[in-house]
């Protein structure tokens, strides 16, 4: 059975004129053991889609199916909350400052399992500290005494306390420096290997994305504008956005290539959004039925989605 | 030209590049480095100096002096002596016995009421800044209700209102303080449940009530603490004030304030020492906790 | 003669006799962009707040040269002559970097009107037609807003067109994108390409970002410590440069390999190279302090890797 299961997801902040739509209408699926990656430019609402899903934030309407049942609302519930963790941008602001690393682990042991013997706890604290590689001298040391590299693995290690099945991971190596990030993704894709838990992957960072994740969707103001198999995607993207997002990464075999897309315009602003396809004003492919019907999701492929009218 | 080889992470083991610098100076003793550290915040210094002298004076000081309360009619009115160092007052006192015990009083109840109020003050602020909503819209209007009054005055109505008790002073001054720290407290929670660790003690497990109290909470306090130096001094501030009009604490009472009250009207008579030397302490006292919470306060921002 | 160049500048902080940069000098052509590259805390930012003479309070610049197009803008007390109509800035917070009390046109108006010595409402026109110039649709409705009802790309391009408005002879601009999302980066790398040809004027880019270096820069100068490590065309820092520092900045991010673990922060007491405690083909003469000296035409290196023994 898929491990998670979002289904016509809409989350809305504040009422009336000044409401702003961050996810309107996602239908995504994951299964267990598999990283999704979920790709998107500022304001494309991906972060709040992880937000709601760890029940962070509640959803406006959906639903979200967690092993079959709708979880909305029920995160609070040990069952859920210990299956369902996530890990954030900021790793120094994520870990309390004022507590040591054991405390920090301490926390979900002791809340989310069935351990009350503190001798299990501490035996589970050191498994977990070891499997994200770090040392037990690690236990006493406060936020403030690590690197952005180990704190990021204490948060990591922490989601993992409660032996969960999904991981929600925004933007987790957004603030790490480049030669870091790569050892904290070999350590996410080992952790998967040894633990089966699956990933959903948040990131503007396209390349980061591509070494880890089995598949990749594409968000664009609050919809999936793409879903496909990750080097599908890299190699042959359908959607519009998506190649123009693409191609504007700048990398060190460009030296100025004629060949990038550049957009026109500005993403608008999510209580602008003109009928139909919210692309249409910067999309090359516009045609009539673009202004009028909003396109869905629909399958071009083998595990390969779209959502533009052109390409289906 | 030589070509330059890949580096690689180790320099060879028989390297013997040893980095040559510039004459760098010793580093500065300690009695070196806390001149300078005098010199660079004087007001500081001052107020830690005057603070260890109060400390100093409240705590053994009564040990050392004479009885505050005996009286000695023949003997009243001295100016300050060798034997009556402040000099006596109109039952003939020895004023600066009747200071030194002041200093013992009027400290520890600047210190107990700043204590309280910060506790009580904190605890609501926190409650109202991280859980938000009508809980906080009341606490908000309450403390609004409290803070209308100058403090002074609402200490003064809530003295006159309870029996005059030392511990109802403490309470009423207390009360004029709490909305300070419910503001300041609650003023910094709303900054840190926005954090991620907030967040992320939700999802490890704990309700809202932990997460307010056991992560928001303790990184919440810091601006109360260092404001409750300040406090400390408008406490003492206060209590003296009351105490020169007679309220809260009475004569024969060794404190500042009642001995100023006691002894302004003796200034005309030509007797200075019977006030000046309390007042003058009631200054140094204010004007120590402000040099030193100031500093703090600055150094924080 | 170049456009500008900028040649042996110290500078230091006040009353410390440890200067942050030592001899910094990069040069630039007309219509030609300059790559400044370094990690945080090489000192590129305030090798460019040295020019402009904008350096805090409590930093001077000791000695240096700024010579646009051949005048030396350098003053003997230390500051720097700063005309905006010569030289203009941007910076890395588009939205911080606008005054949040005026609207975005009255802010192009004004550099406008005091740099070109002309009427306040002549001012506000060129400065819509400015706006628009960059790229903005509807520039007389955005010209009415305020920075904060504008998104990040569009303070940006605002902040391009306050900078270009005077038509100066040069650029700065300190890491124009970082903030940015990678799409409205694309966008703005090609609005200031398009304005390098249109004005002929020369860019100094600041970054640490090697893609963005091999999109946008014509030549590059490279940094670390506050020293200059190797000065080259694009072509070849992307092909072999010579100097070890370039390699390791390449590594980092090509190989992801993780140089940190010998990194002990830079010390400015440092009598010679500044690499030298991290470079392993550091020797004895790496105490002197290395300068510039050109290897081939348009490729300058500060080290003396090349006059050790090959091992």
């Amino acid at each position: 059975m898929t491990l998670l299961d979002i289904q016509d997801l809409y989350k809305t902040f504040g009422r009336g004129a000044n409401a702003i739509p961050a996810v309107r209408g996602v239908d995504l699926r994951l299964e267990r053991g598999e990283t999704l990656g979920l790709v998107g430019e500022s304001g494309c609402g991906k972060t709040t889609l992880g937000r709601v899903l760890v029940g962070l934030n509640a959803p406006t309407s959906g639903r979200v199916l967690f092993g079959g049942q709708d979880i909305v609302g029920r995160l609070s519930e040990s069952q859920f909350r210990s299956r369902v963790q996530m890990v954030f941008q900021h790793p120094l602001s994520s870990l309390n400052p004022r507590f040591r690393v054991a405390t920090t682990l301490s926390e979900p042991a002791k809340l989310l399992t069935a351990n009350s013997d503190s001798e299990k706890i501490s035996k589970a604290i050191a498994e977990t500290l070891r499997l994200v590689g770090l040392g037990q001298e690690y236990l006493t040391r406060k936020p403030g005494h690590l690197s952005g590299g180990q704190q990021q693995r204490v948060a990591i290690a922490r989601a993992l306390m409660s032996a969960p099945d999904l991981v929600v991971l925004d933007e987790p190596t957004s603030s790490l420096d480049q030669s870091i990030r790569s050892r904290i993704i070999s350590l996410l894709k080992d952790i998967q290997a040894t633990r089966a838990v699956a990933y959903l992957f948040i990131s503007h960072d396209l390349s980061t994305v591509r070494k880890i994740a089995h598949r990749v969707a594409v968000m664009y103001l609050g919809r999936i504008v793409e879903v496909s198999e990750t080097n599908e995607l890299f190699e042959d993207p359908k959607h519009p956005y998506t190649k123009a997002l693409l191609s504007a990464v700048p990398s060190l075999d460009s030296n100025g290539r004629s060949d990038r897309i550049i957009l026109r315009g500005e993403t608008p602003s999510p209580t602008e959004l003109p009928v139909g396809c919210s692309f249409q004003d910067r999309c090359d492919l516009v045609h009539d039925r673009c202004r009028a019907q909003r396109p869905e999701l629909g399958e071009i492929g083998p595990s390969h989605q779209v959502e533009c009218f052109a390409t289906q | 030209m030589t070509q330059v080889p890949e580096p690689s992470s180790k320099r060879p083991a028989d390297s013997q590049f040893v980095v040559r610098r510039v004459y760098v100076p010793k580093e500065q003793s300690l009695p070196r480095r806390w001149l300078s550290f005098m010199r660079a915040n004087p007001l500081f210094t001052i107020g830690l100096i005057l603070l260890t002298m109060f400390v100093g004076l409240a705590t053994i000081g009564p040990f050392f002096v004479g009885d505050p309360l005996r009286t000695n009619i023949t003997e009243r009115f001295s100016p300050p002596s060798a034997e009556h160092w402040f000099g006596t007052d109109v039952f003939g006192r020895d004023v600066f016995a009747r200071t030194v015990h002041a200093a013992r009083l009027d400290l520890s109840i600047g210190l107990t009421i700043a204590f309280v109020a910060m506790v009580i003050g904190s605890t609501v602020g926190v409650i109202s800044g991280y859980f938000g909503g009508w809980v906080d819209e009341i606490i908000m209007r309450l403390t609004d209700v409290l803070l209308a009054f100058p403090g002074f005055v609402l200490a003064l109505i809530i003295v006159a209102a309870l029996d005059e008790s030392l511990l109802n002073v403490v309470i009423a001054v207390a009360a004029a303080y709490v909305p300070y720290f419910i503001r300041l407290t609650r003023a910094q929670a709303l900054v840190e449940r926005e954090q991620e660790y907030a967040d992320a003690a939700q999802l490890a497990g704990n309700s809202p009530f932990r997460v307010a109290f056991r992560h928001v909470m303790p990184n919440s306090l810091q601006p109360a603490l260092v404001s409750a130096t300040l406090v400390t001094g408008w406490a003492v501030l206060t209590v003296a004030g009351l105490a020169f009009l007679s309220v809260g604490i009475q004569p024969p009472q060794a404190e500042w304030g009642v001995m100023v009250g006691e002894g302004a009207r003796d200034i005309i008579t030509g007797e200075w020492w019977t006030s000046l030397f309390p007042g003058g302490m009631v200054v140094l006292a204010v004007m120590a906790f402000h040099f030193i919470g100031d500093d703090l306060t600055e150094a924080r921002a | 003669m170049s456009l500008f160049r900028a040649t042996g500048l110290n500078v230091e902080v006040t009353g410390s006799p440890y200067p942050i940069l030592r001899e910094v000098e990069f040069s630039v052509e007309p219509g030609e962009i300059l790559a400044l590259v370094g990690e945080s805390g090489s000192g590129k930012t305030m090798a460019a707040l040295a020019v402009m003479g904008l350096l805090p309070f409590g930093i001077d610049m000791t000695t240096g040269e700024v010579k646009l197009e051949g005048r030396n803008l350098a003053r003997s007390d230390g500051t720097v002559e700063r005309d905006a109509s010569q030289i203009s800035m941007i910076f890395q917070h588009p939205v911080g970097a606008l005054n949040p009390t005026m609207r975005v046109g009255s802010q192009v108006a004004r550099a406008i009107q005091f740099n070109q010595h002309v009427g306040r409402s002549s001012a506000l026109q060129t400065a819509i037609e400015m706006i628009g110039h960059v790229g903005i649709p509807g520039p007389e409705q955005v010209a009415r807003r305020y920075p904060h009802q504008l998104s990040g790309g569009m303070c940006q391009r605002i902040m391009i067109a306050m900078a270009i408005s005077c038509k100066p002879r040069l650029l700065i601009a300190d890491e124009p994108t970082t903030a940015l999302d990678v799409t409205v980066q694309a966008q703005i790398f090609e609005l200031i390409k398009a304005l390098v040809e249109e004005i002929g004027c020369g860019v100094v880019f600041i970054t640490h970002d090697l893609g963005a270096v091999a999109e946008m820069a014509d030549r590059v100068t490279v940094m670390y410590g506050g020293q200059v490590m190797e000065e080259l065309p694009v072509a070849e820092l992307l092909g072999r440069p010579k100097h070890p520092y370039t390699r390791y900045l390449l590594e980092s991010v090509v190989q992801e390999v993780d140089h940190r673990i010998e990194d002990i922060g830079v010390d400015f007491a440092l009598t010679g190279c500044r690499f030298g405690h991290r470079c392993l083909l550091a020797h004895d003469s790496c105490n002197e302090y290395p300068t510039l000296e050109e290897i081939s035409p348009g490729h300058r290196l500060s080290c003396f890797a090349e006059k050790a023994e090959a091992p």
